[in-house]
């Protein structure tokens, strides 16, 4: 409800808000609506049944969705709807653009810092095209061989227009999603279709992550397991999260965020044909490179173990000789390296005022150029 | 051991001195003290005594001298705090700005990697507290960690030919918002006049003679301190400029300001120098252009333009060509240009120059980090 009452204040007519609730009770947010929120701008779609499967929500968000653009974000997140302003000025820097990736902030709430937090700021704002061979490149064959493929397009902390949604319906069995892992699958779709990506560097939206949430799981194997485990159960009757064809469990204690990019991505290649040329030298390249974020011996002993059990079972041993981590160090510091580093600003979040993501996105626009310099494409500034 | 002595004057009682003194008391430093300057006729005293969470031996009174002595201005305040001091190094900071106790982290790092250190100084942040903002204020921090070892050449001619200069001087050296040996103070007082601080600005008295006699200069480029600003004294008539030969009214703004500081300690101790005069004419540009409305520009643009004339010619002031930029419809940048970080003042909306320094802190490397660093 903090995120809605924080978009509510934004100005603009040209967007829509649309609530999908899973929960099991529909009636706080339906009182919200009623009695608070009061704004046109705003749709519920209330919960069914029974709760879905994070792909079924998401599918029937977007069925109901009428905007010539859409975006989504999670109930702990933040997102500037003068991203709208953005869009327009792709659409005629970058004829026929159909989907826009921004460097999102990022933002742990007050119950989520079990340990020190820092929050970051992107902080350059140039706009350009994204060459899609590129992207698939890094994307396919995770050809950058780092903890995460640097790509960041899709529906998720990102807008794609509402035609290309379409043609993913059409192209892949008339479905928008299929994979539990939707924010990933959709980044493969939407690279896989879309005709000219244009990416901002400046932020447009904020990745919080509060106590409750599947992204507090990178602050904890612990929270990472158990909330995999629901994540799971809540999927049945989806694709399984465990592939023959890529025999990494996800159910390992040793589980990562980069194994369950990385099984995604195998299983959307797989199903829909995409060559994959590279990706086992390389996602072998990311696996040592995600053991190198542990933080104690047992935790890197986990990390290990899972991937290389996972590498022995996949196509017979064929990459795991390439699985050669580095013995453990244990980091000089954990989460408190705060200062400006390749171009975003890490701050300590100890140290500073703002609770909510959506505040935290205000604190962090007066160190970033304003929405109208970027969307005016403004080169003088006064000094 | 005490190493550093953090001296704060305190000149006019000042309501967010409690709250300062206690964000520097937060540090878990017990090398640190922070001497305070009651030059109020007693109010800071009642002030220590009256307000929780300062009852800390850290923190000591300078207290009023019988009879409630009134000093003129800072450098006469700092003169009868520095006996007081009991630190390795002295540093100075005014009632509205903020120093961080752990310059003394940057201390022992800086000495174990040049012993013979005497002046350190760190980069630059200044902070206008809301009701004295004029529009949106803009501040622009450094971003840098790096730890150097300038030479003392190179920091003459910042301070002397204004090498590098924005609105004043780029010389950080001195016990103003620096950190210098007490070694270095006492040899200062005995090459000098006798006393620490000599003329009215202390802060550039101080540069002039730390960057003349220390024997080795460390610089962070992570700022420790905050200056924070003051409301306007009330006006005076300033007569005119105390050289002839150096037509300038310190009313101007820093750049003038700072000249005739530099003016005062170049011409009572001898020194002549020339091949300043163009970057200080460039300083008096930026000066100008740092103006909030057009109004201001025009009055400083014109002050600066009749003491140029008067003091080198027609020739000097077609250099002078300073432009209003500071338009409405011009942005003002936020991000980070050539390694500095600029962003609206109204971040975290924070009152003071200790809230400021907060979050900053939160912002740059971490102070105690940079041992590990440099390991």
């Amino acid at each position: 409800m903090e995120t809605l009452t924080a978009l509510a204040e934004a100005d603009g007519a040209d967007f829509e808000v649309l609530v999908g609730d899973n929960s099991d009770d529909p009636a706080p947010l339906a009182e919200f609506f009623r009695t608070i929120l009061k704004d046109s701008r705003f749709r519920l779609i209330p919960p069914g049944p029974a709760v879905l499967p994070m792909v079924g929500n998401w599918e029937r968000l977007i069925e109901q969705a009428a905007g010539r653009w859409i975006s989504v974000i999670g109930d702990d997140d933040h997102i500037d709807p003068r991203v709208t302003g953005l869009i327009r000025r792709c659409e005629v820097l970058y004829r026929d653009v159909d989907a826009i990736s921004w460097d999102p902030m990022s933002f742990h709430w007050p119950d989520n810092r079990p340990v020190p937090t820092l929050a970051s700021i992107p902080m350059t704002s140039a706009i350009a095209l994204r060459p899609k061979a590129d992207l698939a490149d890094r994307l396919f064959r995770w050809s950058e061989g780092r903890r995460r493929p640097s790509v960041g397009v899709g529906l998720y902390h990102g807008a794609v227009r509402a035609s290309l949604m379409q043609r993913i319906r059409q192209t892949y069995g008339g479905r928008f999603f299929e994979h539990p892992v939707v924010d990933w699958e959709n980044t493969c779709k939407v690279v896989a279709e879309a005709g000219k990506i244009v990416h901002c560097e400046r932020p447009f939206s904020v990745l919080g992550a509060c106590a409750a949430s599947n992204s507090a799981a990178t602050l904890s194997t612990e929270t990472m397991k158990t909330r995999l485990d629901i994540f799971e159960r809540e999927s049945a009757g989806c694709i399984s999260l465990d592939q023959p064809s890529f025999p990494f469990s996800l159910f390992d204690p040793g589980v990562s965020l980069c194994l369950c990019i990385a099984t995604t991505i195998a299983w959307f290649c797989q199903a829909h044909g995409v060559d994959q040329t590279g990706f086992g030298v390389n996602f072998a390249r990311a696996a040592i490179d995600e053991c190198r974020y542990c933080v104690t011996p047992e935790e890197y002993a986990a990390r290990v173990g899972c991937f290389a059990r996972g590498f022995a079972a996949w196509e017979d041993g064929r990459w795991a000789g390439h699985f050669r981590p580095e013995p453990f160090k244990p980091p000089k510091t954990v989460n408190r390296l705060s200062g400006l580093s390749h171009d975003t600003l890490y701050i300590r979040e100890s140290g500073i005022g703002p609770a909510t993501p959506a505040a935290f996105y205000r604190f962090g626009e007066n160190a970033i150029l304003p929405v109208e310099a970027v969307v005016t494409g403004a080169k003088v500034f006064a000094p | 051991m005490t190493l550093l002595s953090i001296c704060i004057p305190v000149m006019a009682p000042d309501p967010d001195l409690a709250a300062s003194l206690r964000q520097m008391l937060a540090r878990e430093r017990g090398d640190v003290e922070i001497l305070v300057g009651d030059f109020t006729g007693g109010a800071v005293a009642e002030l220590l005594q009256s307000e929780p969470g300062l009852g800390d031996t850290r923190l000591r009174l300078v207290p009023p001298a019988d009879g409630h002595e009134a000093l003129p201005d800072l450098a006469a305040c700092a003169n009868r705090m520095i006996p007081e001091a009991r630190g390795a190094w002295v540093c100075l900071i005014e009632a509205h700005d903020y120093a961080d106790p752990e310059i003394c982290a940057v201390i022992e790092a800086a000495t174990k990697r040049v012993p013979d250190a005497d002046a350190l100084s760190w980069g630059r942040a200044r902070h206008v507290p809301p009701a004295l903002r004029q529009g949106r204020d803009i501040a622009i921090i450094p971003t840098g960690s790096r730890l150097l070892a300038p030479e003392q050449a190179d920091a003459m001619r910042s301070q002397f030919y204004w090498e590098g200069a924005s609105d004043r001087p780029d010389c950080p050296f001195g016990a103003w918002h620096g950190a210098v040996r007490r070694d270095l103070l006492e040899r200062t007082r005995a090459a000098f006049s006798d006393v620490w601080f000599e003329q009215a600005a202390a802060d550039i008295d101080s540069a002039c003679k730390t960057v003349t006699l220390a024997r080795r200069l460390v610089f962070w480029e992570r700022p420790l301190s905050v200056q924070g600003a003051a409301p306007a004294p009330a006006a005076t008539t300033e007569s005119g400029s105390p050289f002839a030969d150096f037509p300038f009214k310190a009313s101007a703004g820093p750049a003038a300001a700072a000249a005739l500081a530099i003016e005062a300690f170049k011409r009572r101790y001898g020194i002549e120098l020339s091949g300043w005069e163009d970057n200080f004419i460039q300083a008096c540009v930026k000066d100008c252009e740092t103006a909030a409305t057009g109004e201001q520009f025009h009055a400083k643009k014109t002050a600066y333009a009749d003491s140029i004339l008067a003091w080198r010619g027609k020739r000097a002031l077609a250099s002078f060509r300073p432009e209003f930029r500071r338009k409405p419809k011009i942005p003002r940048f936020q991000g980070v240009r050539d390694g500095r970080l600029h962003f609206d003042m109204a971040m975290d909306h924070t009152r003071t120059a200790a809230e400021f320094y907060r979050l900053i802190d939160a912002m740059l490397f971490p102070v105690d980090l940079l041992d590990d660093k440099l390991a």
